[in-house]
């Protein structure tokens, strides 16, 4: 069973890693599509407009070849916009059915952009969809294989009914504008990315043999840490409900499964950062939680890891593989200030991110590689 | 009287000024001097025989086996200190503990066993924009110490 977690971890690893190709600074975001996908829970994305949030959902759903909806919504917009149109062949004979096809609620991924502009009609209509993956409407009632819903908006809504729906998505990430120290790579990646597509590198298949798993899980041997997480929270005055601290566990199993691992462990219990609902008591969170999220771990889900719990192993996973990433595209020949200077950043960042003397093996293994190519260079 | 230690920092500080001593300042010099006076733009630094501190924008800050990065935070901008460790203490309490001995902010902090086995302190008050004489110099004093420090092995080396 172990092996095919593993696998079925590793193609997912591959589908984001694909999916976000060119796409700077968006690799959490698609993390937890997978990890909403995962633990069959819905993802509500808050950020400015182009900030590629459709694009990443869109790729990822690509990339791990299930059925994609996505809509715009508005004020005005009619649920048969999202659920299909009246059978009206089927009216005359006086029952009322929906013609689903190609429309939600026969998609695998769904991606909602400007969620809370919709009516109370449509909202009341996605909520059956989101949290029983049942769509009633008339004398048409079918199951939906939704596996992932991601809502976007520009900002957490403040109308208290609205916030009840928010509620609804259990993972929650605030998604800001490339940073100015990473405008050349967003320019460099948006044009690559501007004429590739991501395509199938793994199936839904894998999607169900780990959310399988994750439903099997133990969590015996982290409810005590998780209880204690609760706790400091709450001291801190950030409340979650119920709800969400029960169904939380469902996203720390899936994220433990992703990692490879059948049982969480208290290095899968970071996602729940993302389960608080709002940005401030995420922020808050991280530095509450920092001790306890220390240990936090997760190759497949490296960058959600590491936004959630900054940890040292998380840093240490990234920096290994942009320095593998960034051997193996070394210049043969030519200029190569431009890829020297790349991996001077990367001993920058090992020198003053790590204390020498607890150096990860494996960034030991990395400074000495860029350490005997600066030398033998003489850079 | 409080003694203050460090510890482990969760999340890094941003490196601003880059340390180096003896021989790595000697090999960071004659790096910088390789750069044309356009790339040395925005480097600034003072130095010692044996010391130099370089700040500039933490993606331009230098980078070779032995440099040590300092940063600070927002609480006490002036105040830099190793990158990956934070004080015990309050840092504002640490900054009035330094304004009562006199010392100029900014300032480099460096604690005992991150660079020598002592602690070291000294304003960056005087940083001047990086020239190619004040690299020579230090490439200069640089050597000379490792004559005066080592005699014979500078004799042989230079063989």
């Amino acid at each position: 069973m172990q092996t095919k977690i593993i696998t079925a971890a590793s193609s997912l690893r591959s589908a984001i890693k694909g999916a976000t190709s060119g796409l700077i600074e968006r690799e959490a975001l698609a993390d937890l599509i997978i990890l909403a996908a995962v633990a069959s829970e819905h993802l509500l994305v808050i950020g400015a407009p182009g900030t590629a949030k459709s694009a990443v959902v869109r790729r990822v759903a690509k990339a791990i070849g299930g059925k994609y909806f996505e809509y715009l919504l508005g004020r005005f917009t009619e649920p048969s916009e999202l659920f299909g149109a009246i059978d009206l062949r089927k009216l005359r004979d006086g029952t009322i059915e929906t013609e689903t096809s190609g429309m939600l609620p026969e998609a695998d991924v769904v991606f909602l952009d400007e969620v809370f502009l919709g009516s109370t009609a449509v909202l009341n209509t996605l909520l059956g969809v989101l949290n029983e993956r049942v769509f009633s409407r008339g004398h048409t009632r079918i199951r939906c294989p939704l596996r992932v819903c991601v809502g976007a908006s520009n900002a957490y809504p403040e109308d208290e009914s609205l916030a009840a729906f928010a509620d609804r998505f259990l993972i929650h990430t605030f998604v800001e504008p490339v940073p100015d120290s990473l405008l050349e790579e967003l320019l460099k990646g948006g044009w690559a990315a501007s004429s590739e597509s991501a395509i199938p590198v793994c199936s839904l298949s894998d999607l169900d043999i780990l959310t399988n798993a994750a439903k099997r899980a133990n969590l015996d041997a982290v409810r005590n840490a998780l209880s204690q997480c609760i706790r400091l929270l709450r001291k801190a005055g950030i409340e979650l409900s119920d709800r969400r601290i029960v169904k939380s566990q469902m996203i720390i199993a899936a994220a433990a499964v992703l990692a490879g691992r059948e049982n969480p462990s208290e290095a899968d219990l970071w996602p729940l950062i993302y389960v608080i609902a709002t940005e401030t008591g995420q922020q808050s969170g991280r530095e509450v939680l920092k001790d306890i999220l220390d240990v936090s771990d997760n190759l497949t889900l490296n960058a959600a890891t590491e936004d959630a719990s900054f940890s040292p192993v998380a840093r240490a996973n990234r920096i290994v593989e942009h320095a593998d990433n960034l051997f193996d595209s070394k210049p043969e020949n030519g200029n190569r200030q431009s890829w020297n200077l790349q991996l001077e950043s990367l001993g920058r960042e090992i020198d003053s991110g790590f204390d020498p003397q607890k150096l990860p093996e494996k960034l030991q293994s990395v400074r000495q590689r860029i350490t005997t190519h600066i030398e033998n260079n003489g850079c | 009287m409080v003694e203050s230690t460090w510890e482990h920092r969760y999340t890094p500080l941003l490196p601003e000024i880059a340390v180096a001593t003896d021989a790595v300042m000697v090999k960071l010099c004659v790096k910088l001097l390789g750069l044309d006076a356009e790339q040395l733009t925005g480097f600034s630094g003072v130095g010692n025989q044996t010391l130099i501190a370089i700040k500039s924008t933490p993606s331009k800050l230098p980078w070779l086996p032995g440099i040590r990065y300092f940063g600070a935070d927002v609480d006490v901008p002036g105040l830099y200190m190793p990158t990956h460790l934070q004080p015990t203490l309050p840092l504002k309490l640490i900054a009035q503990a330094f304004a009562r001995r006199l010392v100029v902010l900014p300032c480099v902090v460096i604690p005992a066993g991150v660079i020598a086995a002592s602690d070291q302190v000294f304003s960056i008050s005087e940083a001047r924009p990086l020239s190619k004489v004040f690299l020579q110099r230090q490439v200069d004093q640089g050597v000379a110490q490792k004559i005066i420090d080592h005699p014979v092995d500078s004799q042989t080396s230079g063989q």
